[in-house]
């Protein structure tokens, strides 16, 4: 099964360090294939250091897209992530 | 004489000898000179890299008990992700089998790629940390394959360390070492390293772009953390000017201490709360005495297994001995090696499926007597220098103290044969688990004391894993479970005449100093920097009001209602103490 959604990052940085081996951290708990897609860049979620090498600047629009048994799990799980803005303080 | 200007991130003074750290000294060789190096380049590749997790593993230990801001072990945390990333490493490991290459240069290569990569977007300050990130990637495991260290500074001299820019575990690499103050070209003044070097007590400059390529290894440098400055070679006048200013302002600062340090912790109605200091290292017993310990009620033994071999007799000998010179009459309680668990000797391959639940503390002393003995020895020695006392780890039951007691007899024994000498050991335990907790009013015949380890107590409590970010949350320093329980112990402790210590966070925490008071806790033993705010608790309390409020607690159903209570009454002590100024 492949899911894809589509999230805007909404931190004050963009995707660097910690936000990026949070995402890697959680998207490693599940078994589907799973990537962030961005004006056609293409990074493996479960790679930090590959998430790093799209440096997304606030508000970047993804596609996140998963593709496995657990796809829809991994696509809340990581939604929800974006969406609490990696617990970093508000803008 | 050459004057740069930079911003102050942490203050002080201090006159050294330059060590400019280069990051690029790093010499590569491209190809491998044989096919049959191959495999043999990628078991150096997982070496590296397991070495490097269990160093910051360590690190983020530390960090934790010295009670560091989080954000730091976030960092740490996100470093070991960087390193330990199956693609990256799938990435490095490919271009070796297929090109040939040396580790080091499959590394090089594979970062250089990713930073080029980067140039060709917009430069901004998230490029700039990634970059950062990469190539602190790329140098740690250099580093670690060359077995080196990335920053390796000489262990004689006094050095100022000028670099480019350094992370937070390398400045935290610097406390063993006699470093004086630390200048940066990059950075800022809340980076991590600043705070780092804050809490080291060494002052640092940061933001003064090019001084690494002004300065030489062996230049004289002066470090103004007052004015932001660093002033390179100079004259004999300014040295002296300085060397002034660095002399008040020492004094100035001891003032500061001297003055907290002669109030003794009591209550205003006369209850005197020993704190008693956590330590890991001898040398760490001038810092506890500076900030006014009355003596040492945790001294972790684990680092001495940091090496390659188990430590000798002789290795734990000295290292205790110092502890006790540098204590003279005051007391010393010494825990036997806690190890297995999160710490286990280097070069073991020891998996368990749960460690925490594991063979670790005592459990792991009994399994592995040629290690425990030579502890036991050197604690034998050293008893007959002053009045130590001996504190067992993760005890659950009365056989296990028996087991340890007779161990040390026997060690007394085969060392004075002949000669009729009585054990003055005192010997004690941790009680970290229910079970010990439950049982202490008859673990209380066979030991001289009892010390709660609060840390893991909540854990195994609330079987609540607190490094697991699924149920962290659910680790409650404040669930009244522990609360009931601490009141317990120390009840049956004042029955059976033993005294009780709290070793864990708890004591250090000042939300807790007031209702331990209440319960009748009156030795706490924390983190050396704890202690200034935890007695000002306790001076402005009385023992009275703090009963009250126990009263309360014990009533309480959950976390979420303790913790409003326990911050409500240290809102109202504090309050006090800010009229009282």
């Amino acid at each position: 099964m492949e899911l894809r959604k589509t999230l805007v990052l909404k931190n004050r940085m963009g995707l660097h360090v910690r936000p990026a081996t949070l995402l890697a951290q959680k998207a490693n708990f599940f078994k589907s294939n799973i990537f962030l897609e961005r004006n056609g860049l293409r990074a493996n979620v479960k790679s930090c250091i590959e998430l790093l090498t799209l440096a997304a600047p606030p508000d970047t629009e993804f596609v996140l897209i998963a593709n496995g048994e657990d796809a829809e799990q991994a696509i809340e799980a990581l939604g929800k992530l974006f969406f609490d803005g990696f617990g970093e303080p508000k803008q | 004489m050459i004057i740069k200007k930079g911003v102050s991130s942490a203050s002080g003074y201090a006159t050294g000898i330059a060590f400019v750290v280069s990051k690029e000294s790093f010499q590569i060789t491209k190809y491998l000179s044989s096919d049959q190096e191959v495999s043999q380049e990628l078991m150096r590749l997982k070496n590296a890299i397991g070495k490097v997790e269990t160093e910051l593993g360590k690190m983020i230990k530390y960090f934790e008990r010295k009670n560091f801001p989080s954000t730091l072990v976030q960092i740490v945390e996100s470093h070991i992700e960087l390193i330990k990333d199956k693609f990256f490493i799938m990435e490095v490991w490919d271009s070796i089998k297929d090109n040939n290459y040396t580790a080091e240069y499959a590394i090089s290569d594979s970062i250089r790629k990713k930073i080029k990569s980067l140039d060709l977007l917009p430069s901004s300050e998230l490029t700039s940390k990634i970059k950062e990130s990469l190539i602190y990637v790329r140098n740690t495991l250099m580093g670690y394959l060359t077995e080196k260290s990335s920053l390796v500074v000489p262990d004689d001299g006094e050095w100022i360390v000028v670099a480019e820019n350094l992370t937070p575990t390398e400045t935290l690499q610097f406390e063993k070492k006699k470093i004086l103050g630390i200048c940066l070209d990059k950075g800022g003044r809340t980076s991590h390293t600043a705070l780092v070097a804050a809490s080291l007590g060494i002052p640092c400059i940061v933001a003064l772009k090019n001084l690494t390529s002004e300065v030489a290894s062996g230049d004289t440098i002066i470090v103004d953390g007052a004015d932001g400055t660093v002033i390179i070679n100079p004259d004999q006048s300014t040295k002296e000017v300085y060397k002034k200013k660095e002399q008040q302002f020492f004094i100035h600062g001891k003032k500061l201490q001297e003055r907290e340090k002669t109030v003794l912790p009591v209550t205003k109605d006369g209850f005197h709360v020993k704190l008693l200091a956590n330590i890991e290292f001898p040398e760490e017993v001038k810092i506890a005495l500076d900030f006014g310990a009355e003596g040492i009620g945790l001294y972790r033994t684990e680092f001495l297994f940091n090496g390659s071999k188990s430590p000798s007799e002789d290795e734990h000998f000295s290292h205790y001995k110092r502890a006790i010179q540098l204590l003279g009459e005051r007391e010393l309680v010494i825990r036997t090696a806690d190890l297995g668990a999160d710490k286990y000797l280097a070069g073991s391959n020891m998996v368990e499926p749960n460690p925490f639940m594991g063979l670790r503390g005592i459990r792991f002393s009994l399994e592995n007597i040629q290690i425990f003995r030579p502890q036991l020895r050197a604690l034998v020695r050293v008893s007959m220098l002053g009045d130590i006392k001996v504190m067992i780890p993760l005890v659950n039951s009365v056989q296990e103290v028996i087991k340890v007691k007779s161990l040390l007899n026997e060690t007394l024994m085969e060392m004075f044969k002949d000669k009729n000498i009585n054990s003055r050991i005192k010997v004690g335990i941790m009680l970290e688990t229910p079970a010990a907790c439950l049982m202490a009013d008859l673990l209380a015949k066979h030991v001289d004391f009892f010390s709660i380890g609060t840390n893991d107590l909540i854990a195994y409590l609330l079987a609540v894993d607190r490094t697991n970010e699924m149920v962290s949350q659910l680790y409650q320093v404040y669930h009244p479970v522990l609360i009931r329980l601490l009141n317990e112990v120390v009840e049956v402790s004042r029955k059976n005449n033993r005294d009780v210590s709290i070793c864990g966070e708890v004591a250090g925490d000042p939300l807790y100093t007031q209702i331990l008071i209440g319960m009748g806790f009156n030795r706490l033993s924390m983190v050396p920097h704890r202690m200034p705010q935890i007695k000002r608790i306790i001076c402005t309390s009385t023992r009275k009001e703090c009963k009250l409020l126990l009263h309360k607690a014990l009533k309480m159903k959950d976390s979420e209602s303790m913790e409003p209570l326990l911050k409500d009454s240290l809102e109202r002590v504090q309050k006090s103490l800010t009229n009282s100024l």
